[in-house]
């Protein structure tokens, strides 16, 4: 009695300490960040197929171990070789899990095609041999992906059993110590060694600093707090941050001119933006991907409005123009546009991540060059209904 | 009894701060939403990381925005001739010796953006005529308010006024080649920053976002398109800013400042510098060398002084091993990783031959002036481990496949820095 008296009372002097240094609800930075640690890393573009590969790098900012579960998601088509058909060729929707662990501070990479072996051997670099991949404390078995993947990787911060939001003690696991970043490499024949980096998108885990995240499988990003199963008590919070409301992308017009190639002896340029979306709401569980309807407003340099929209299911990649021709030159009428990009649907629908890919092809010297350059949109504000990842059972620790 | 008491505080005052201090979030620059101030840590015209940058500003706002942008050349000038330099050794001419010293000059201009426009231009040509109804495809300042015109201001308590590009005039880079940094600060209608400044109608300056485009593209065998794009760095208005009543003097501090505080470290994760492309299939194979490129926080560009500071570098290799070592950043610096603690890149601890794997996580903290900083990662196919070599041989290779580069923001990690940064605008 005496020793839980004393607990409790060490409870209230920790919280009155928290509430004297504005630790609780009310005070934090809610949104997704491309460039702060975070519980929940997502890269929205990782392709292993053709002539394109991604390397991952992963890294811990944290002087503590750290785990993730980690997701890579396939949205290839069922037969890559043919055209989609929503009934004979549909895209497909399926993860692999993996497990790694980072040491204090540690960083890591591999390589989206040939994964990362669980090998204490490998020779590290030296002086006169710089080819030293996968040396350094490995992470765990990485799987490579299927051949010609197309799809996204997600990282879940976790503990050494795979429980998302607290230890065995039940007490809150401090998260956020995850940041990550990918390259995509070009490995034709054009192009080849052509380069494009891009920062992993990162979510906060507890962003009002009070314990919220459970291990009931189910990851709350953002919300209310009123809407089941993402309930909260008042003064209390979300588990994670929500996904942004809206996000905003300076583009080219697609088919501009690249204006630095037209003062060389270029013949030709034309300039085409990639967005790579995947939704916030994903359920691994019952592997049934959520579509999220996008509506696009785009402005042009003499202040007109445009607009389209598109849905994406699992995962889409597309260009600008392959969603609506109000995004070509021909159209806007001007070489730069604004595009303001959100969820339709209201509280409801899913929530999207995205990034954006940027491709200049110059005629010049009697070829034709690509080199692309990758970006992370700005984003504004936060969506007010929760979005959902769903853990499948027995992958977050419920099974101890 | 009273004794116990005051244990029990204390030891929960040190659980709290034990429990939080690695995960507090505090408010800090950011690249990835709309900011007051915007900072493109590099421009470059003309060499050697980019034969041009096409910057990309614009207002994500309902309401119009001037922006008033500072251009700060930190190139090194000859002291014999006053030719543009980067060593001393570039200095010599006939009989006579020159110091190269480092420089740091600011031009300022003024962009007027309207609601929600973007705007692009040329570092090497600036924009500085206005859009003709015919002439599509010519680089113009596109509402000149008279021929064209934007929605009507919700800044005008009359109505009636219509928003424009009126005003705008940019200048190209000040001499080429050019590296250095552009800075654009929110103004409002009144002609102060924020918080001086009341940005009608919702009193909100964090309404500018940018990019910026670093390119070469070059006709030879075989000819060279190279891309590479990073976001500018956002630093915000705080919604609740102290304001020390000096409009032209910015304090950047999350404790009593007008605009959030620059990060106390910033945290880059980076191929070691001569570290191979682990994808298979890369013919040639090509190495791997990194360029932070930092800029301090603080800036008087009333007496045009250049922020100082230390940077302390902590790099963590992938078997966990860890190694240090510092520079001082004054004003801008662009300087390969394996230049950053010795002059033979071959024996640095930012090189992969010496630190063992191809990849490392090198946290920086910045003492005096804060850092803000990106990232320019480049691959060549030369074989070398001198990162200047790497460079000129991707820029000049007559034979060999040439180098490609891409651009990446750095993240940071942040507490209360000890003192505040200051802008000075003149």
């Amino acid at each position: 009695m005496r020793r839980q008296r004393e607990r409790v009372g060490f409870m209230r002097r920790t919280l009155a300490v928290a509430g004297a240094l504005g630790l609780l609800a009310g005070v934090a930075s809610a949104d997704v960040t491309t460039e702060q640690g975070a519980s929940i890393l997502v890269w929205p573009k990782v392709i292993a197929a053709g002539t394109r590969d991604t390397i991952i790098q992963i890294a811990n900012t944290s002087n503590m171990m750290v785990y993730a579960h980690c997701f890579y998601v396939n949205a290839g088509l069922a037969d890559p070789s043919k055209p989609f058909d929503p009934i004979f060729n549909p895209q497909l929707w399926q993860e692999t899990d993996f497990d790694i662990a980072l040491t204090r501070q540690q960083p890591t990479v591999w390589v989206a095609s040939t994964g990362r072996k669980f090998d204490p051997t490998d020779s590290p670099c030296t002086k006169t041999n710089f080819s030293c991949k996968d040396a350094g404390i490995d992470p765990g078995l990485v799987p490579q992906t299927v051949q010609n993947f197309t799809g996204e990787l997600k990282c879940i911060e976790t503990d050494q059993f795979g429980r998302p939001g607290s230890d065995a003690q039940f007490n809150a696991l401090p998260g956020n110590h995850l940041k990550g970043e990918a390259t995509l490499v070009n490995t034709g024949s054009r192009n080849n060694g052509d380069v494009a980096k891009y920062n992993a998108i990162g979510i906060k885990a507890d962003p009002n600093g009070v314990g919220a995240v459970d291990n009931d499988g189910i990851l709350c990003l953002g919300g209310d707090g009123t809407t089941a199963p993402c309930t909260y008590d008042p003064g209390s919070g979300p588990e994670y941050a929500a996904c942004p409301q809206t996000w905003i992308l300076n583009h080219f017009a697609e088919g501009a001119t690249d204006p630095i190639a037209e003062d060389t002896s270029a013949t030709s340029s034309r300039v085409n933006t990639e967005l790579t979306i995947v939704p916030c709401t994903e359920n691994f569980e019952t592997q049934v991907p959520t579509p999220v309807t996008i509506q696009f407003s785009v402005t042009n340099e003499f202040e007109t409005a445009f607009s389209a929209s598109t849905t994406v299911s699992c995962w889409g990649n597309f260009s600008l123009q392959d969603i609506s021709n109000a995004f070509t030159r021909e159209a806007l009428q001007t070489d730069y546009a604004q595009t303001r990009m959100r969820p339709a649907g209201g509280n409801g629908a899913s929530g999207f991540l995205i990034v954006a890919e940027e491709f200049h092809a110059v005629a010049i010297g009697g070829s034709t060059k690509t080199a692309s350059g990758a970006f992370n949109p700005h984003q504004e504000g936060d969506r007010v209904g929760p979005d959902l990842i769903t853990i499948p059972a027995g992958q977050h620790g419920d099974n101890l | 009894m009273r004794q116990v008491r005051w244990v029990g505080w204390t030891f929960a005052a040190a659980a709290m701060l034990l429990a939080t201090a690695p995960s507090v979030v505090r408010a800090d620059v950011t690249s990835d939403k709309a900011a007051a101030i915007v900072v493109y840590p590099i421009v470059n015209v003309g060499g050697p990381f980019a034969q041009d940058t096409l910057i990309q500003l614009s207002n994500t706002s309902t309401k119009p925005i001037e922006a008033h942008c500072f251009y700060l050349n930190a190139n090194g000038h000859c002291t014999n001739n006053g030719a543009i330099c980067s060593t001393g050794a570039q200095c010599f001419e006939g009989n006579s010796f020159g110091l190269c010293l480092p420089g740091w000059n600011e031009t300022d201009f003024r962009v007027f953006i309207t609601a929600r426009q973007p705007i692009a231009w040329e570092a090497s040509d600036g924009l500085s005529s206005f859009c003709k109804s015919d002439a599509l495809g010519e680089p113009c300042i596109p509402i000149d308010g008279t021929s064209r015109r934007g929605p009507k201001d919700p800044t005008d308590p009359t109505g009636t006024r219509l928003q424009s590009n009126a005003g705008t005039r940019i200048p190209p880079v000040p001499e080429t080649p050019f590296i250095g940094e552009l800075k654009c600060v929110a103004i409002s209608p009144s002609g102060d920053p924020w918080p001086s400044g009341i940005f009608a109608p919702d009193n909100d300056p964090n309404v500018l976002k940018g990019e910026a485009t670093l390119e070469n593209v070059a006709a030879g065998a075989p000819p060279r398109v190279d891309v590479g794009k990073y976001n500018a760095i956002g630093i915000r208005g705080l919604s609740n800013p102290n304001d020390d009543g000096i409009p032209s003097r910015l304090t950047l501090s999350n404790n009593g400042g007008e605009y959030e505080g620059c990060p106390n470290v910033l945290v880059l994760d980076h191929f070691f510098d001569s570290a191979q492309n682990p994808v298979p299939g890369i013919t040639p194979t090509r190495r791997a060398f990194t360029w932070p490129v930092f800029v301090p926080c603080s800036e008087d560009l009333l007496k045009q002084i250049p922020g100082t500071a230390i940077a302390q570098y902590l790099v963590f290799n992938e078997f966990e091993q860890r190694f240090s070592t510092s520079n001082t950043v004054q004003c801008f610096r662009a300087t390969a990783l394996s230049f950053t603690d010795t002059t033979q890149p071959q024996n640095s601890i930012f090189n992969a031959g010496i630190t063992g794997t191809l990849t490392g996580q090198t946290r920086v903290s910045p003492l005096g002036s804060g850092l803000i900083a990106v990232a320019l990662e480049y691959w060549t196919t030369a074989s070398t481990t001198n990162p200047i070599d790497a460079i000129l041989d991707g820029m000049a290779n007559p034979t060999g496949e040439p180098g490609q580069q891409d651009d990446v923001n750095v993240h940071y990690q942040s507490s209360v820095r000890p003192n505040p940064d200051i802008i000075q605008l003149p």
